[in-house]
């Protein structure tokens, strides 16, 4: 064991080695170009024993790892914003012929106007794809879920693909110390019982993908796929507590509470955000402020049930989307507010869009930001639409 | 007529039963119904295959997207269908319906089962698309001649509605031929009357099960993989409507059949002489033409 | 080799009958010989066309080697990846090959397959050409020839036919060929020989075709006889960059009275009745054009 001070992108790429993963393809796109060099770098060097098809797009990229996943072997892949938009359909075969693929997103914008800085609106327009989505917050969260992520991916209830998703820049290119584990203590962790998903086998020959009429079992396929994603809920949770007790560090499951017990407010949000919320609870806390904040790790399967359990401790939950659906919001708010309707004893929703284009919010701005659904909350005020942080 | 009349098409890939139910919504519309609707049936089979296709006809504008189950009228272009499935073609066919026949053989009709109360038409369709030359790529348009026989077994649309629904759908040169077939099949169509016994009561309409041997989907795997058989599409045998039959007098045992068989349908016996595999050879006749010998011969296929 | 040495050779069928293929489907004949030549131990990536379809249904296949259908766009990376994921087995002695349309190949598939090729990936692509989107219903592709109609050419296809098997050898790839579905024993040499190739192979295969090209069925094997021995379509191999005719190309070139004229060829089919006398006269000359100068190639390095 032993703690190295990594950019977001080379905690990742420490974090593939130690999967020992062995097939990676992958197409260069700011920002998230550094972890595929790092991992050229390890298998350059040795490091690490892995196929590495340097494709001609993101499209193919996605489709060179379902052909490598559908052998058997364990594999990596790393996009973003029009990477990820332009591997889009791909995104699709991958999680509906059941692959346990791994792909790092270092969130970013979408253009035009051109802009390469942070944003979760590229990962958050590949929802309905059937990917598991996890955030995550810092370098070491980075590191640790992307080996969870194996774990969770492989299972044989959910066989699912994986984003660990990280923000460009604020996350991808700064560094952070991260506690690297020992190789056995990984090799424990995310056994690589080799070709278990087996699907291409000369000697038991299938076809994959044949057509199936309406009246036939497409509907239930998908079934399946819903299925697999609400089993994953367990999965996440059970592989999280199963991380701590061999590497000591919980990043919260599905989702992490902070100093919610008791919270009139409580922030709502995802990555980087949700870190620095923690300090604003801190900040509000010493004020008098009975303020919490909890983090989104889980955005598919989404843990409306964990969601439910927090919000009846509150009065307010405040909602802090790093993405836009012009015409509707953000989506995260808008799947929080679905997840409470109808159920007893839900807290007021308030949301606000915040950061996009990779525009900065300080920790004076999440402050203030809260102090305003105080005040909504004393003066027993409603929601009145979007707040738009910052807007000039 | 009240409600909704719905009809239901049985023909094989290429004999146009989809282009026919179109035209009867068109034809359907001139005569002053404003519902009309026509539904191809889509699936994976091809040119051969046995296909498809729907129509509504109403007075009043149709609301309904679903498939078609209980038919007031059942039109089987291609006789082959009716003698290989007469208990699929006829299935969920309405009490007092309309079942409008391609030139039946006696054997067929007498084996014929129908719903009670039901009245048989009958049409040469294929000798009229003979005679006119009615025919796309080596197949007769079956379809088309149909349209009259169904005009005159339901007295639904006029001839002049189906003249016009033409001129609007094909180019000026193919017009005429189309409306020929329509005008003589209209004129030849006649009312067969079937013994006491053929009379039943109707099947119920069923929506199809394809898979049988998978009930629920815990039967499912996470992957749907398929495996090998022959048959992947079931027998296609019944896709034929000629059958390559071999001449052993005068087979060389070559084996060009074998070779050029798309299908791979053609095994080769001990002796070394080309055997037809009948369950899948789809009679495209790719044998019958590439044979040095002319030791094989194409043959319409009774069945 | 005759018909009879063949089935002694190789009597395995890995395409089996009763399919849901056309009646007279040349693209199922070319795959039956392909799989000949190939034998048990080859993986099949298939993306969207005619093979995604006449296969079958779930849960049954016509294809008896692993064939695993993908996006359209996404063959030759998908076959990319089982090479590096067989690589990564450490299975040697699996052959890994893309089974894909024209339209796959030509048009939106392109940038796939050219990355692949500079990649030199250890795979034979095989491009099927019924010269349209045959699976959609006869749309235009890039490889759709001058003249012919289809649904989105209504007065025949102003532009010619991309050269897709030229544009895979300007990638240096060690082994590129034509051929044709009414050359079953050509085609099976073909694919036998590049088996034994490392590298990236390219095998480009006329498949005429029934419903789209507007013929009957029974006449499959003979339109594409007609396509080479008009000179409408050249079978040829280039090895390492060396051009070579192959036999029944070459018969026609030595054999002059054993050609047919390309008018025999056009007037055969349907798709090409909007073709009036005067282009079926130039089509001629550029095909009586384009023979001589591939007799002088032969045998000559085709690239500087």
């Amino acid at each position: 064991m032993e703690t190295l001070i990594l950019t977001g992108n080379h905690a990742v790429a420490y974090a593939v080695k130690m999967a020992r993963v062995q097939f990676i393809s992958c197409y260069p796109i700011t920002p998230q170009t550094g972890i595929v060099e790092k991992l050229s770098d390890f298998i350059l060097n040795g490091e690490l024993e892995a196929v590495f098809v340097p494709v001609e797009s993101e499209h193919s990229a996605m489709a060179a790892c379902i052909g490598a996943s559908l052998t058997g072997v364990r594999t990596f892949t790393a996009t973003c914003s029009h990477g990820l938009a332009y591997m889009h359909e791909m995104v699709h075969w991958a999680s509906a012929t059941r692959l346990p693929i791994i792909m790092a997103v270092v969130n970013r914008t979408i253009g035009p106007p051109w802009n390469i800085w942070a944003e979760h609106g590229d990962s958050i327009s590949q929802r309905d794809t059937g990917w598991i989505q996890l955030y995550t917050s810092n370098h070491q969260e980075a590191f640790d879920t992307v080996l969870q992520a194996y774990k969770v991916a492989e299972d044989p209830d959910v066989l699912l693909p994986v984003m660990v998703c990280l923000e460009g820049f604020v996350l991808s290119h700064t560094v952070q110390p991260v506690v690297i584990p020992n190789q056995e203590d990984v090799d424990a962790f995310i056994p690589h019982e080799p070709w278990k998903h087996i699907i291409i086998d000369v000697d038991n020959p299938i076809t994959h993908g044949n057509l199936q009429m309406p009246e036939d079992w497409f509907y239930e396929f998908r079934f399946l796929m819903h299925r697999a994603m609400e089993a994953a809920k367990e999965k996440i949770v059970r592989c999280s507590k199963d991380f701590e007790k061999t590497f000591g560090r919980n990043h919260g499951h599905l989702v992490e509470e902070y100093k919610c017990d008791g919270a009139d407010v409580i922030l709502l949000s995802m990555g980087s955000l949700a870190d620095q919320a923690k300090v604003a609870v801190d900040v509000l806390r010493d004020e008098g402020y009975k303020a919490g904040a909890l983090k989104l790790r889980a955005f598919r399967p989404f843990p409306e049930e964990e969601l439910r359990r927090v919000a009846k401790k509150t009065k307010c939950i405040l909602v802090i989307d790093r993405n836009l659906s012009p015409g509707k919001g953000g989506a995260v708010a808008s799947e929080l507010k679905a997840a409470l309707y109808g159920f007893k004893g839900m807290p007021m929703v308030l949301e606000c869009v915040a950061g996009l284009g990779g525009r900065d919010v300080t920790l004076e701005e999440e402050v203030n930001l809260m102090k305003q659904a105080f005040k909504v909350v004393e003066e027993g005020g409603e929601p009145s639409g979007i707040i738009w942080l910052g807007l000039k | 007529m009240n409600g909704i009349f719905e009809v239901r098409w049985h023909g094989r890939g290429g004999q146009g039963i989809v282009t026919a139910s179109k035209i009867l919504a068109i034809a359907a519309f001139n005569e002053g119904f404003v519902g009309v609707q026509s539904i191809p049936w889509i699936g994976a089979e091809r040119r051969g295959a046995q296909i498809e296709a729907y129509n509504r006809i109403s007075y009043a504008p149709i609301l309904l997207h679903s498939q078609v189950y209980a038919p007031n009228a059942v039109i089987v272009v291609d006789q082959s269908i009716l003698s290989e499935n007469s208990s699929t073609t006829i299935r969920g066919l309405k009490k007092n319906g309309f079942l409008v026949l391609n030139a039946a053989h006696s054997n067929v009709l007498s084996s014929l089962r129908v719903p009670e109360g039901c009245s048989v038409y009958v049409v040469d369709a294929t000798s009229i698309c003979l005679e006119l030359g009615l025919q796309v790529a080596g197949l007769e348009i079956l379809a088309i001649p149909m349209l009259g026989a169904f005009a005159k077994a339901t007295d639904l649309v006029s001839i002049k509605s189906l003249e016009n629904a033409i001129k609007s759908f094909f180019e000026a040169d193919s017009v005429k031929k189309n409306v020929d077939a329509i005008l003589k099949a209209y004129w030849s169509t006649r009312k067969v009357h079937l013994k006491p016994e053929q009379y039943l009561s109707p099947i119920p309409p069923s929506k199809p099960v394809r898979i049988p041997e998978i009930h629920h989907w815990t039967d499912l795997p996470p992957v749907p993989t398929s495996t090998p058989s022959k048959g992947s599409i079931g027998k296609t045998g019944d896709w034929r409507t000629h059958k390559p039959v071999v001449d052993r007098e005068k087979c060389s045992k070559c084996l060009f059949c074998w070779m050029y068989c798309p299908e791979a349908a053609i095994n080769v016996d001990s002796d070394g002489f080309p055997e037809i595999d009948y369950d899948y050879c789809k009679g495209c006749g790719v044998c019958f033409n590439e044979c040095p010998r002319e030791a094989i011969s194409m043959l319409v296929d009774e069945k | 080799m005759s018909a009879k040495k063949v089935f002694q050779e190789a009597p395995e069928e890995y395409v089996l009958p009763g399919n849901s293929a056309c009646q007279g489907c040349g693209s199922t004949l070319a795959l039956r010989w392909v799989l000949k030549a190939l034998g048990k131990k080859t993986v099949i990536v298939n993306p969207a066309s005619c093979g995604c379809v006449y296969v079958g249904l779930y849960p049954r296949t016509a294809i008896s080697v692993p064939y695993i259908q993908v996006a359209f766009a996404a063959g030759p990376a998908a076959a990319s990846g089982i090479v590096g994921g067989l690589e990564a087995r450490g299975e040697k002695d699996v052959t890994v090959i893309c089974w894909a349309g024209d339209g796959g190949t030509a048009d939106i598939g392109v940038s796939s397959l050219s990355g692949s090729a500079e990649r030199n990936t250890n795979y034979i692509y095989f491009c099927y050409d019924n010269e349209a989107y045959m699976n959609t219903g006869t749309q235009r592709s890039g490889s759709t020839p001058a003249g012919a109609w289809t649904t989105t050419t209504p007065m025949g296809k102003k532009e010619g036919k991309k050269d897709m098997a030229l544009i895979m050898a300007a990638h240096r790839i060690p082994y590129v060929a034509t051929s044709c579905s009414s050359y079953p024993l050509d085609l099976y040499d073909k694919t036998k020989k590049a088996k034994i190739i490392k590298g990236t192979r390219y095998i480009h295969i006329l498949t005429p075709c029934p419903p789209g090209w507007r013929f009957d069925t029974e006449l499959t094997v003979k339109i594409g006889r007609l396509a080479v021995q008009s000179g409408m379509w050249l079978l040829y191999e280039i090895e390492n960059g060396v051009f070579h005719l192959s036999a029944p190309s070459r018969k026609i070139l030595e054999n002059p009275e054993k050609r047919v004229s390309v008018r025999d060829y056009i007037k055969a089919q349907g798709r090409f009745r909007v073709v009036r006398e005067d282009e079926i006269k130039r089509l001629q000359e550029t095909i009586d054009e384009k023979l001589e100068k591939v007799a002088e190639l032969d045998g000559k390095p085709l690239f500087f």
